[in-house]
């Protein structure tokens, strides 16, 4: 049976975030002991994830793949697939337009090669003023467990960014939140708890707590189902808590089964958003400019 | 079919017209309301909706009910006259402007049927229709069969109400035959002046809909009126972001979605509709539930008007909910238009990403559907 386990951070996000040298991420060798057959993955909360010990400068987009190379090696030592949270590059679109920041966070499998990486396409408006840039892309990660999606921040909130990955092919969308303090059930299920509900994949939410540019970030890191994959129909999967980490194994067979048994995305009227969707985003874009 | 048996069936439905005809329903108002509220023409016109353009839309507040209603089989026209009267009128002596029912809200009418009131409430409707005509009848058929005393009980009842109450009423769905004579399930809008605003056909059907024979819309619309700008999809509909987001895309700031679930209630379930698509969209969500049990099934849902979570008490995005799944009730709250407005401009500016979308959209869900063709 095709499955996944994956490891969350499952702490505070200690003060500048982690280095790939960092001894608790290799406190994750201890926690490795006992490998099952299942690939891992590890998931760092957004934000957490530093380049280098030197330049606090952000770094430039086109030294992405050096800048991950000590992460890849982590990877590779580890033997494990690694999300390692996200991190803000410089990117200037041509010569001569203005330098902005993307948001971005890699995918490196248990080789240590760099398989993709995603941008956060959709900002608040605190991160457009912040000089932010929204990713005009969303792809997906091919993997040897399926295909991964990774979502940042506001994405996760976003229904569109959801449907393009998961109309896409992607089983299990990774979404990397801040949320700021205090936490509330009803902010986390108006995100990526409703979205893997309307879209029928398996989720995992890592979100980020602790104190990022003076303000205070709280969530609650979680596994997230179909409601018909759980008891109760409340659609999270608890964690087994080692550790400094959250962990738990996600089959893909059971995903399949509700997708067979309660065909929710057969209902789709794709005729209709073929003819209106597009449009009518681009009527409120020209209203609003 | 035998001539006789044609002649046999048309008369029944001429006598069922005759047996529901307007007269009786408004008698049955005359006698519950004062009589100079009551006018005796007809105003619903069901092709002819009210120009609604222009209304300048500087009300701050508007006060909604959501009625929660119970599927009876009704046998007289009457009872169901009073039945709709009853929950009206629960609603406007608490405030309300605008009354909103829940799906399937002429399927009481089904109890018309000789011998539909004596089946067996498990059977299912494919089996309760067999029992009924000793043959086996698509249920789409016998929908089309009562479309004419459906449309004229349920337009008659609901503009009349409107009209005597002074309010809008949305008076949920009932399931007719469309202008191409396919079967669909379509809800309504009533002025206060008892006019019919408009109609919206439901878009996604459940697949216990598709079995029965009925056909989806291709088209949502949102309509202006002098409480907002409206919408009223209906149900599965609300299921799918996309039906939500070309609501709000084209304006709505009030959509009303009248439901019939045909399962037990489950909270965890019942958050996979209206609630996660106001959140999304920054809009008011109105929901009318149809409970009760019929035909084999289990009706239930919570009654609710919800709203962005900043714009609740709790910041938990629920105005206002009905406290039982199963039981009739009325829930009726004031929704802030002004405060709605304001958390729609401070979150509008970069709120969709169009470059994307141009990149994606609509070829993703033109790829999905050879997939599915291939599957």
């Amino acid at each position: 049976m095709k499955a996944v386990r994956v490891a969350i951070w499952n702490r505070e996000v200690p003060h500048g975030g982690f280095m790939p040298t960092d001894c608790r991420i290799e406190s994750l060798e201890k926690l490795l002991g006992g490998k099952g057959d299942s690939p891992l993955l590890v998931v760092l909360p957004p934000l957490s994830c530093r380049l280098s010990l030197s330049d606090h400068a952000t770094p430039q987009l086109n030294r992405l793949v050096q800048l991950l190379a000590p992460w890849g090696e982590l990877a590779r030592h580890l033997g494990v697939n690694l999300i390692p949270g996200s991190f803000l590059i410089r990117h200037r679109e041509t010569l001569a337009a203005e330098e902005t920041q993307l948001h971005l966070a890699p995918f490196i499998d248990n080789q240590g090669q760099l398989k993709g990486f995603s941008t956060q396409t959709h900002l608040s408006p605190q991160e457009r003023d912040g000089g932010w840039q929204a990713g005009k892309e969303l792809p997906l990660v091919d993997t040897s467990f399926g295909r991964v999606a990774i979502l940042l921040n506001r994405d996760c909130w976003q229904p569109e960014a959801w449907r393009l990955t998961t109309l896409a092919g992607a089983e299990l969308v990774v979404s990397l939140t801040m949320v700021p303090k205090p936490y509330t059930e009803a902010r986390q299920l108006a995100g990526s708890w409703q979205n893997v509900q309307q879209n029928q994949v398996l989720g995992v939410e890592c979100s980020f707590e602790g104190r990022w540019q003076g303000k205070s970030f709280q969530g609650r890191n979680a596994y997230l189902v179909p409601c018909e994959m759980t008891p109760g129909f409340a659609g999270f999967v608890k964690g087994e808590e080692q550790g400094d980490w959250l962990i738990n194994e996600l089959s893909f067979e059971p995903l399949h089964q509700v997708r067979e048994e309660y065909p929710l995305l057969e209902q789709l009227n794709l005729f209709m958003y073929e003819q209106r969707l597009l449009p009518l985003y681009r009527r409120w874009q020209e209203e609003k400019l | 079919m035998k001539l006789m048996e044609q002649l046999k069936e048309q008369l029944f439905i001429k006598w069922l017209i005759w047996q529901t005809r307007p007269v009786r329903i408004y008698w049955e108002l005359d006698k519950l309301i004062k009589p100079d509220k009551l006018a005796l023409e007809d105003t619903w016109e069901q092709d002819s909706p009210v120009e609604g353009m222009g209304y300048r839309h500087d009300r701050m507040q508007v006060t909604v009910a959501a009625v929660q209603g119970e599927l009876k089989l009704v046998t007289r026209v009457e009872e169901y006259v009073q039945l709709m009267h009853r929950y009206t009128k629960e609603a406007v002596e608490a405030g309300a402007e605008l009354v909103v029912f829940p799906e399937d809200n002429g399927a009481h009418l089904l109890g018309l049927l000789p011998g539909m009131g004596e089946l067996d409430p498990a059977l299912s409707m494919d089996e309760a229709l067999r029992e009924l005509t000793g043959e086996e009848a698509k249920v789409a058929d016998i929908f089309r069969y009562l479309a004419p005393v459906t449309n004229q009980v349920f337009h008659h009842t609901f503009s009349a109400l409107a009209r005597q109450f002074g309010v809008h009423i949305m008076p949920g769905s009932i399931i007719i035959p469309d202008e191409q004579g396919q079967m669909v399930n379509r809800s309504f809008l009533y002025d206060d002046m008892g006019r019919l605003v408009g109609s919206q056909t439901k878009t996604h059907l459940l697949p216990l809909e598709v079995s029965w024979g009925l056909s989806c819309g291709q088209e949502v619309q949102v309509f202006d009126t002098p409480l907002g700008k409206l919408a009223f999809p209906v149900c599965m509909d609300a299921s799918f972001y996309e039906t939500f987001r070309l609501l709000t895309l084209l304006g709505a700031e009030i959509i009303l979605l009248p439901i019939a679930n045909p399962e037990e209630y489950n909270h965890f379930k019942a958050l996979r509709g209206i609630w996660p698509r106001v959140q999304e969209n920054l809009v008011y969500g109105v929901k009318s539930a149809l409970v009760g049990q019929a035909f084999g099934l289990t009706l239930a849902g919570k009654s609710g008007i919800y709203a962005p979570l900043e714009l609740t008490p709790g910041e938990d995005g629920i105005i206002k909910e009905s406290s039982s799944s199963d039981r009739e009730e009325v829930v009726v709250a004031t929704l802030d238009l002004g405060a709605l407005r304001k958390r729609r401009e401070e979150e509008d500016r970069g709120r969709f990403n169009l470059e994307l979308y141009e990149k994606y959209f609509p070829q993703v869900y033109r790829d999905f559907k050879q997939i599915k063709k291939h599957v």
